[in-house]
């Protein structure tokens, strides 16, 4: 087969219709790029001046000529996701919050990395766009939206795309054991989270006892050891595989007496006191 | 019995006081077990919660600060083993160096102004990473360190002397890799209080907070009344405003400092026929109840996100978040308000 070079037209379009104060929009870094390459969209928030603290949105995209490769959440303004960015049948959807709110021009909300496939016509385009307000209340916000036209067309010059290495392991984080009666029948559970200034979190592991003991984990995250007597190790794993461990030591400081053996300890050694007192009293009376 | 036997006895008798305690102790735990909140009794280095035996314990740094062990600047921690870390602390002050030349450690500072003696709090991504106590004019200085170059969100707080929380300042910054960064002149919006949630048309409501010291601090009341109050010399505020110009409604008052661009928090309260005075001091949010709105509250609202509520959690979502009996993304965004790490 003849090779084709193809180009990949990526053109913002602001749809007609009503004004929005805030939006998302979808924008791209390049407007050319070749058959079977990468190519990077971001999703930024512009919350004009009003400060947003929730955003929900779908994403779609043309199956037949792009695939998503890889979602990178390194330095989102979304601290805290409810819905990771996650694909279904050519649609990303997403959710989360940002603490104390959003009042800015363009705050990154997260990064998809697709490989286009062949000639074709489409737009990345928003559905079910949902914004609320940063006031106590939840006061939805009117969300605007600039989606992504894209054409595909033969052109001579190939895009090569920038792989981003990353080496940065994700941010210090403290897991806290915590419960409640309104979460695992009022068991223990464990809560982590934490953030990837690189390309972003893949994934946590919780390993109970020792980092030999891991299992991959989601917060808030129902504890085994229920007795609270051991090691707790959470790692923090980006998506190039640099990891951050945290540990909880639940047996330092732990409660003393939660230890039977020292309780028969000294219930036999306060024995053996009663008995040498008994001894005693008993000889002095003679 | 001669003195010398008397005090082997009384040697030999004291474990079993001891004995007495652990037993008295084990009853108590056996107690606890049966109520809601038996994490208190666990003493763990590394839950950000001081506890016996310990100087402090991640971020809870008992209110102390480098000041507090004769350092005039830095950042005091806590170590691993929950011992005071002073090796950030200095006598000499910081570089300023916003995007300047670059230095080997990656850190950010904020200088500004709270209220006097209270608690400042700094969040990193929605995460405590510093605490301070603002001096007797409400200045603060805070510092992160250990950071990666990349974007952050910084939230800086302050707690005031009735114990009420400040609107968040909000400061997106993308930090670079290397270098030390100040953000100076934070100010930090008054705090804010109502003594009713509603008032009798034409009595007084007290509105009151904390600034900083003797300073000019406007107060909205809706759109239409504004009002300039002067702060004392411990920042404190109070204002008694007549409500017989206003219709039976709904009301929100704010405040800010004229001097600076930062709001309170809004306050609501309603006109109508009868005196009700603030009772419910609940924190939104807080789902654990333990006066604090945190990742274990954004973890119970997780756990529950578009799935049908228990009756007894069913009575959290009254109280704390937006009644409507399932928990969705209003939800979250209230979480998102009164979240404070």
């Amino acid at each position: 087969m003849t090779k084709k070079t193809l180009s990949l037209f990526l053109i913002a379009l602001f749809f007609a219709g009503p004004s929005y104060a805030a939006s998302l929009d979808l924008q791209s870094a390049v407007d050319k790029v070749g058959a079977n390459s990468y190519f990077q969209v971001d999703v930024f928030l512009n919350s004009e001046d009003v400060s947003i603290n929730t955003v929900q949105a779908d994403i779609s995209f043309p199956k037949d000529m792009m695939q998503l490769k890889e979602v990178r959440n390194g330095n989102s303004i979304v601290s805290f996701w409810v819905d990771q960015p996650k694909e279904k049948d050519g649609v990303i959807s997403l959710s989360g919050i940002i603490p104390g709110g959003y009042n800015d021009k363009k705050g990154l909300v997260s990064s998809f990395i697709f490989e286009s496939k062949d000639y074709g016509s489409g737009v990345i385009k928003f559905d079910n766009l949902e914004g609320y307000m940063n006031d106590g209340s939840g006061t939805p916000v009117k969300l605007g939206s600039s989606n992504l036209r894209l054409e595909i067309a033969a052109v001579p010059e190939e895009y090569v795309p920038v792989v981003m290495e990353d080496y940065t392991k994700p941010e210090e984080f403290v897991p806290e054991v915590n419960r409640s009666d309104d979460l695992f029948d009022g068991k223990y559970f464990l809560v982590f989270s934490t953030q990837d200034k690189g390309l972003g979190m893949d994934h946590y592991e919780v390993c109970e006892g020792n980092t030999d003991n891991c299992i991959e984990a989601e917060s808030p995250y129902l504890i085994s050891n229920q007795g609270l007597d051991g090691k707790i190790f959470v790692k923090a794993i980006d998506t190039k595989g640099n990891e951050r461990i945290a540990s909880l030591d639940l047996k330092k400081d732990g409660n003393w007496y939660s230890n039977w053996i020292v309780i028969v300890a000294i219930i036999l050694s306060s024995l053996l006191i009663i008995y040498l007192i008994k001894k005693i009293w008993t000889r002095s009376k003679k | 019995m001669n003195k010398k036997k008397i005090i082997l006895i009384a040697f030999f008798l004291s474990p079993l006081f001891f004995l007495g305690k652990i037993s008295l102790d084990l009853i108590a735990v056996s107690a606890a077990n049966t109520t809601i909140n038996i994490t208190s009794k666990i003493a763990i280095c590394g839950n950000n919660a001081k506890e016996v035996d310990e100087d402090c314990d991640g971020l809870d740094l008992t209110n102390k600060n480098c000041q507090s062990f004769g350092y005039r600047y830095g950042t005091l921690s806590c170590s691993p083993s929950c011992d005071f870390n002073l090796s950030s602390c200095s006598q000499d002050e910081p570089p300023i160096n916003y995007g300047g030349n670059p230095v080997s450690e990656t850190k950010v500072f904020f200088r500004g102004i709270a209220y006097p003696q209270s608690n400042v709090v700094l969040m990193k991504d929605g995460q405590i990473a510093s605490k301070a106590v603002s001096g007797s004019k409400g200045e603060f200085s805070m510092e992160v360190s250990g950071l990666s170059g990349g974007n952050y969100i910084f939230n800086i707080y302050a707690i005031d002397d009735k114990g009420i929380t400040s609107s968040s300042f909000v400061f997106p910054l993308k930090v670079i890799q290397g270098e030390t960064m100040t953000i100076d002149d934070v100010l930090l919006a008054p705090t804010i209080a109502i003594d009713k949630n509603e008032v009798k048309k034409g009595d007084d409501i007290i509105v009151s907070g904390q600034s900083s010291p003797q300073n000019d601090v406007l107060i909205f009341i809706d759109l239409v009344n504004q009002v300039t109050v002067t702060s004392d010399s411990r920042g404190s505020y109070s204002y008694s405003f007549n409500t017989a110009s206003l219709a039976e409604n709904d009301y929100y008052i704010r405040a800010k400092s004229v001097k600076g661009e930062s709001y309170s928090k809004s306050v609501k309260f309603i006109v109508g026929d009868s005196n009700v005075p603030v009772s419910d001091k609940s924190l939104k949010g807080d789902l654990n109840n333990d006066g604090k709105v945190n990742l274990v509250d954004f973890s119970i609202a997780a756990y529950w996100y578009d799935k049908d509520i228990t009756p007894s959690f069913s009575k959290v979502e009254g109280q704390r978040l937006n009644d409507d009996g399932r928990i969705n993304l209003v939800d979250f965004s209230i979480i998102a308000f009164y979240w404070n790490g």
